[in-house]
Formats: C-alpha cells, structure tokens, sequence
C-alpha cells in the first residue's frame, strides 16, 4: 500500500512528465504565439491526472493534502512555462468556497474535483498589496436573491473560465465573495491578453441577479489567506520557470562557441551562472517562508513572510529572466525563446502577486510597529 | 588641461534654443504622442514624412559635414540637438542610413557613392539597415562566413544574415562579407551596399520577447552586387565596420531618450492613478527615483565632458557611455513600469486592433513593452560583457 507521501511524490512526478512530454515548451510554442493553443484540450487532459483534486477535503471527493502537496505541479508548469488557471482554481478559489453554504459548497468543491470548473479571480483580490485597479461591484440584498452592480478589473484567465469568484461591497458590512456561473446575464467581459500569453479581463456587471446562496461570507483572515496561498502558487510557478531558464542557459553556454571557444569557458559567464543559483537558492527559500506562513502563525509574523518573499521573488525572479535573455544574446530576446517567456511569465507573476511599493511598504510599517514595541526576534 | 565645464557654447544653446520652438510646432501630435508612450514601432511612412518636415528645415542631415549634405555642426550643436529631439519626443531618426552609414559614406566612399547614396539619406527617402551579424557571428563578429565571391564586375553572395533591424521596412542594406579565408578572420572581409529588393533576396521576419517585429533573417542566394558598390577596398571591411560600429555606441548610451523616460516618470507620479495606490510620496519609491535621477546626471556630465573634448576621446570613451548608459535605460523603463503596476502587462497591439481603451493611466501603454524591449540595448551595439572585454584589452598592451 502506498503511503501519503508517496502519493504526493507520485502526482507530482506524473504532472511533470505529462507537462513535459505532451505540453512542453518548444514544441507548444508556435500554437501559443499563433493563439491557436488549444486550452480547452489541455485543462481536460490535466484534468484526468486529479491534480485538482489535491488541496480539497475528502467529502467533496479530494485528497486533502497540505498545501506542499501542489508545489510540484505549479513548479511543473512553471518549467514549460504554460500559464493556466490551475492555480487559482484549485489552490485558492476554494480558501473562499470552503465558507460557502450547502450545498452550493459541496457541489462546487466536487465539480473541481472531478474537472469540470475553471475558476477566476480578481488580481486585486490575490494580493495584501495589489496594484490593479479598485473594484467597484456592489451587492443589493432582495428577499431570495441577490443583485450585482460595478466593474472589477484584471480578472486572470476569466476568458475561459466557467465562473467567477469575485468581492463585492455592501454598504455598512464587510466585503463578501459571490460565486458568478460565467454565462449568467448582466455580465460583459473585456478581455486583454498579457505579456506572458495569459489573458485577463474587466468584468462589468448590470443588475446581475443571483440566488442569496451565491454570496459567501468569509472570516476576517480571508485576504490574508488568499494573497498567501496566491504567493505561494505565484513562486512556486516561478522557480519552475527560473531554474528552467538557468537549465537552458547552463546547456547553451556550454554548447555556444565565440572567439574560438565555448562561452562555458569566459570566467565572467561563469560567475553569472554561479550567481544565478544564488538567487534560485533566494526563491526557494522564499516559498518555504510562505509555506511556513500557512501553517497558522500570527497575522504580524504571516504578513512579514508573505512581504519578504515576495520582495525577494521580485528582486530574484526578475533578475534571473534578465540574466537569461541577455546571457543567451540576441537569440535570447526572441519570442520563441524560453528566456523571453521566462522574462516575461516572472514578471507578470510579480505584478500580480503585488506592487513592490506597495508590499515594501507595508513590510516598513510592521517593522516600525516592531520597534515600538520592543519584539523584535527572529521568525523561525 | 582638459576641459571641464559643462556649459555648451553659444552656438549650441542658440541651436537647441530654435530646436525646441521648431519641434513644438512642426512635429505632429500623433507622432508625438506615440514616441511619448514609449511605442518604438512607427509606421515607416510617417518617419519618412517627418524626415522630409526636418529636412525642409535645413536639417535633414544633422550630424554631417556641410559637403556631404549636412548642417556642418561641431559636436556641441549636433549632441545639443539629439538632446532636444529626445526631450521634445521627436522620432529617432533613421538610424541605420543617417547616423552610421552616412558618417561613414562621408569618410570613405568614392564621389560616385556620395552622390549616389548620401541625398537619399539626407532627404529621408532611403532607409538602411544594417546586415552584420549571423546566426555563428554576433560577438564575435569576424566570424562572419556569408560570402561574396567576385565574378568579373560583380560579387556573388550566398548565406545567411540575422538580426538585421528594419530590413522589412528598408529600401537598402549594407553589409559585410566574406571575401576571403585564407587569411586572419578579419582580414577577408568586405563591406558591401545594395537595394532591398536585389534578386535572390528573402527576408524572414523575427518576433522580439513582447511581439514586435524589429528584427529579420536574411537569405542571400546568388545574390549579384557590382563591385562599384563595395565601400573602401577589398578586404577592408573590418576597419569600417569598427569606425561605423564606435558610432552606434556612442548612440546608444541614450542620455537624451533617458531623460525623456524619466520626464515620463515624474508626470506618472504626479497622476491621480498614482495618487491613489500611495505612491506619489512613497519614501521607497522616493529613493529609487532619486538614485536613478542621480546615475542620469552623472551620465549627462560625463557625455557633456567627452562631447566637449572633441571626437577623439568621445571615441576612445564611448563604449563606457554605452556600459553604463544602456543599464539606466533599463532600469528607468523597469521603475516606470513597475509604477505603473499590472494594468502595464496588458499587451498593447492587441488592444489597439480591438479598438478597446488601455486600463490604466496614458503612461500604462507601453510601459512593460518598453521594459521587455530594452533588455535588447545591452546585448545589440556590442553585448556589455564584451564591450568590458574590448575596453579591457588595451591596458596590458605593450607600450
Ligand atoms: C534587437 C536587436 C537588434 C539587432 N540589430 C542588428 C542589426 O541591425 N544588424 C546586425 O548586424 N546585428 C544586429 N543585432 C545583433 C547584435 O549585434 C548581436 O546580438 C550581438 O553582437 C551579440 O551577438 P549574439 O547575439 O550572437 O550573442 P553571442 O555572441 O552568442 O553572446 C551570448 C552572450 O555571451 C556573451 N559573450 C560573448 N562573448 C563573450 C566574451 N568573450 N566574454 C564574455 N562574454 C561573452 C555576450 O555578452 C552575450 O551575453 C541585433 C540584436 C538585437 C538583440
């Protein structure tokens, strides 16, 4: 019988070679930049290896695994740099749905389990300092239903999604979640795709009407669960795709020959390369900080890891994709290239996951608050 | 002792003085607007119109001797011009034709070649490109293996080009080639001129990392080019492409287009959309702002001091404008677009076919297209890694 572990470890290692040898970068390339990738296909095939299933409780038919559990799926499709609402859908949508009433919570939670929904959110949702625009959707409250009004912004991959999962305000009490079937009426999308291929989009609501059941009410630590388990997915994607990057560049320095010789050979190239791992090291340890964030510490402590690696995620993640196109030269720079979709998928995972000003910011604010009151001590 | 004075004489600022009251009222809105918000992909036509504007103005040929078609400025007046162009957010000019090849043509082209090429590129008429680099030949360019075999009056070339900016667009190439192999690598080599649209042929487009077609494959196939149409002699080639090359790096230290991203970055922070997400008076932000503003000015002087001690040491000092002009380049469009925040990563084109507004405040449009597109300024010009070497190599040369 097979363990826990082993269960994990298998998942992991059939999501990586399933991405790799049916979905792998080089050759899905052309079909992405063409547009004419189709995902629908892809989220059916991924679909069938369970990864959905992953994080969900076992009454709604998952495996109920701890968050660790996912990491080398994202990883995964970091290295093929494939962008795709798992994240969101089976990572941190159902942080939300978990609250919602029955039994639209079982019925949810079991159609992701078995496949059959993609989920989205809004970018501003994802974060505890997120640089797209306010939302401005409202919530009327009717006998047995509910009304939608407004406009929310950078909803990721909401073009393909079958729902939304969106905040709303209520005049005089907390924000609420509604989950919203993507075809329901009153709602338009404005779709626009981004840098790294992926697509977001505005959603305009007008008297969208819904039963009462759809809106979700979530305890106070909501955001920060969400934009914690939103970092997480965001650098665990993105150290796939940074040590794919050095992978390639390692492979390709020591294959590329100038002034007669390999450029593996050039001293200077090789203290890059040593450098890179370094900040491949600085990733790493900055998804086990937001593992160590998950695991019930206090708001102050999850805020300072959440706000130190994602700054160090920035600083890191940036820097490798930079490193990569400019250590592979001109050929680095083109489209086709994995450095120029590393580059670009590394920076549009920092830009989600938060405004670096914002989350510098923030990270002074609880220092300073730590000064004042005398406890400062090491995290863990 | 060297100079050591900042200030541009008077000719300079009288010149940058009628730039400025010329570019507010001649260069077009649209056009204007477009350079502003960082959209490096023009259509052609409307460069050309502009450079036909600027050479109705007497300064089509700016940066050339009187005798081959150009003003005749010292470097003061032509560096106090390309300052005012870049500040007013004038197109840069044609870069290929007027700013290497042209300076190039004046010093080592035959009568015949002057007065068959230079009026094309001072009127605006004839875009070049440049066909140096292949696919076994970028920094280390003698590399090179296209080769032009000579066949009575004509040479014949067979190979491969890549990475020519512009070819698309161009009227003309010029290139080099190999004439030889029996020798030094960069002895056989040959600079040669011809039309675009010479038999034999091909172009290919090549996508850069956020969708812009800049750059092009090029496949010669017996391609016929009479020998009239080589520059300087046979196997000379290598010299010319290093006089020609110092040029564009002295081009693409970009102090002049730095100081227009950073004016972009001032007005951002001013903006409402700034406003609200805390940033206009972020100490964080503040302090990058000032680093960078501060790394800006120190370029500034250091150009304004190799372009007041004349053409030789603004030679001999370039490539350290270049190492450390083209990394503040990259870091202003970095900061602006990381200001800007994710409505930045909305990739543009796309939007403008639907016809659909940008979110996000003006300056959002080409933000993050201007941050992917200036990762390219280190490595094209000579890569920095090998521009360091190049700078290097001299300083344990034998006396
Ligand atoms: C946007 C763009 C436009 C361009 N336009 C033109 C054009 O119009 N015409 C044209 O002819 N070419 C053009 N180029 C090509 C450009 O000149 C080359 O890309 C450049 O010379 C580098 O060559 P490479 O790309 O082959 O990189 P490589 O030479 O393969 O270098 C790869 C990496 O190794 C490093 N490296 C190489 N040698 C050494 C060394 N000795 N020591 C340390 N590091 C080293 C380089 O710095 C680089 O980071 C363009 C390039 C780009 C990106």
């Amino acid at each position: 019988m097979s363990t826990e572990t082993d269960f994990v470890a298998l998942i992991g290692d059939t999501a990586n070679r399933f991405l790799r040898d049916q979905y792998g970068f080089t050759d899905r390339r052309p079909d992405d930049l063409s547009r004419t990738f189709d995902r629908d296909r892809f989220w059916a095939a991924f679909m069938e290896l369970g990864c959905q299933a992953l994080l969900l409780p076992e009454d709604a038919d998952g495996a109920a695994q701890d968050v660790t559990a996912a990491l080398p799926v994202l990883e995964a499709l970091g290295q093929e740099v494939l962008t795709s609402p798992f994240a969101v859908t089976a990572a941190v949508a159902p942080l939300i749905l978990g609250n919602a009433e029955e039994p639209l919570r079982t019925a949810i939670l079991k159609k992701i389990a078995a496949g059959l929904h993609r989920l989205a959110m809004s970018a501003e949702d994802l974060s505890l300092s997120p640089s797209a625009p306010p939302t401005t959707l409202e919530i009327t409250i009717h006998e047995n239903t509910i009304a939608l009004n407004g406009t929310t912004h950078m909803v990721i991959e909401a073009g393909q999604a079958s729902a939304f999962l969106l905040r709303a305000s209520r005049s005089g009490s907390v924000d609420r979640f509604v989950f919203i079937p993507a075809h329901t009426p009153g709602i338009s999308l404005t779709d626009y795709n981004l840098y790294d291929g992926s697509s977001a989009a505005t959603i305009q609501c007008r008297d969208v009407n819904l039963p009462s059941a759809s809106m979700i009410v979530v305890p106070d630590d909501m955001a920060l669960n969400l934009a914690n388990r939103f970092a997480l997915c965001a650098v665990a994607e993105g150290l796939g795709t940074a040590r794919r990057l050095w992978s390639e560049l390692r492979d390709y320095l020591g294959l590329r020959e100038a002034f007669s010789q390999r450029l593996s050979n050039f001293q200077v190239l090789r203290h890059r390369i040593v450098d890179m791992v370094s900040s491949l090291n600085a990733i790493e340890a900055g998804l086990a900080m937001l593992v160590e964030a998950e695991s019930g510490r206090d708001d102050r402590d999850r805020r300072k890891l959440i706000h130190t690696a994602l700054s160090e995620f920035r600083a890191h993640g940036i820097k490798v994709g930079k490193e990569a196109v400019q250590l592979h030269g001109a050929i680095g720079a083109m489209q086709e290239h994995v450095a120029a979709a590393g580059l670009t998928r590394l920076t549009v995972l920092n830009e989600l996951a938060a405004d670096q000003w914002g989350n510098e910011r923030a990270m002074k604010a609880l220092l300073q608050q730590d000064i004042l009151n005398g406890t400062v001590s090491p995290l863990f | 002792m060297k100079t050591i004075s900042l200030k541009l004489n008077a000719e300079a600022e009288a010149l940058a003085a009628e730039a400025r009251a010329f570019f507010t009222t001649a260069l077009p809105d649209n056009l204007r607007e477009q350079v502003k918000r960082q959209n490096t992909t023009l259509p052609i036509e409307e460069q050309k119109d502009w450079h036909r504007v600027m050479d109705a103005r007497g300064w089509g040929g700016h940066g050339l001797p009187l005798a081959d078609g150009g003003p005749g400025w010292d470097d003061e007046v032509y560096y106090a011009f390309l300052r005012e162009m870049a500040l007013a957010d004038v197109p840069r000019p044609m870069l290929y034709g007027l700013r290497m090849l042209a300076p190039t043509l004046a010093k080592f082209g035959t009568a015949d070649q002057k007065a068959r090429y230079l009026p094309g590129i001072v009127s605006g008429d004839t875009m070049w490109c440049q066909a140096f680099s292949e696919p076994n030949a970028g920094s280390d360019l003698a590399a090179l293996k296209c080769k032009a075999v000579l066949n009575g009056d004509h040479y014949v070339i067979s190979g491969t080009k890549i990475w020519t900016t512009e070819a698309h667009v161009s009227d003309a190439l010029f290139g080099l080639f190999r004439t030889d192999s029996s020798g030094r690598k960069q002895a056989g080599i040959s600079f040669l001129m011809m039309p675009i649209d010479v038999p034999g042929l091909t172009i290919r487009p090549l996508h850069l990392l956020e969708g812009t077609h800049e750059v092009n494959e090029l496949h010669f196939d017996d391609v016929r080019v009479p020998v009239i149409d080589r520059l300087g002699e046979e196997g000379d080639g290598w010299r010319l492409a290093k006089f020609l090359l110092e040029i564009e790096r002295l081009e693409s230290a970009e102090v002049s287009r730095s100081w227009a991203i950073y004016r972009t970055i001032t007005e951002f922070l001013s903006s409402e959309a700034a406003a609200t997400r805390g940033i206009c008076d972020d100490p964080g932000a503040l302090d990058q702002l000032s680093k960078l503003h501060q790394r800006l000015v120190s370029l500034d002087a250091q150009e304004r001091l190799l372009v007041k001690r004349g053409e030789a040491a603004l030679r001999e000092q370039a490539p350290f404008l270049k190492l450390l002009g083209t990394p503040l380049f990259q870091d202003l469009a970095e900061f602006l677009m990381i200001l800007v925040g994710v409505p930045a990563q909305i990739q543009l084109s796309e939007q403008e076919r639907q016809g659909r507004p940008v979110l996000g405040p003006d300056t959002a449009t080409f933000a993050a297209a201007s941050f992917y597109l200036k990762r390219t300024t280190s490595i094209y010009g000579g890569a920095s890694e090998v521009l360091k070497d190049l700078i290097a190599r001299p300083y344990w040369r034998k006396a």
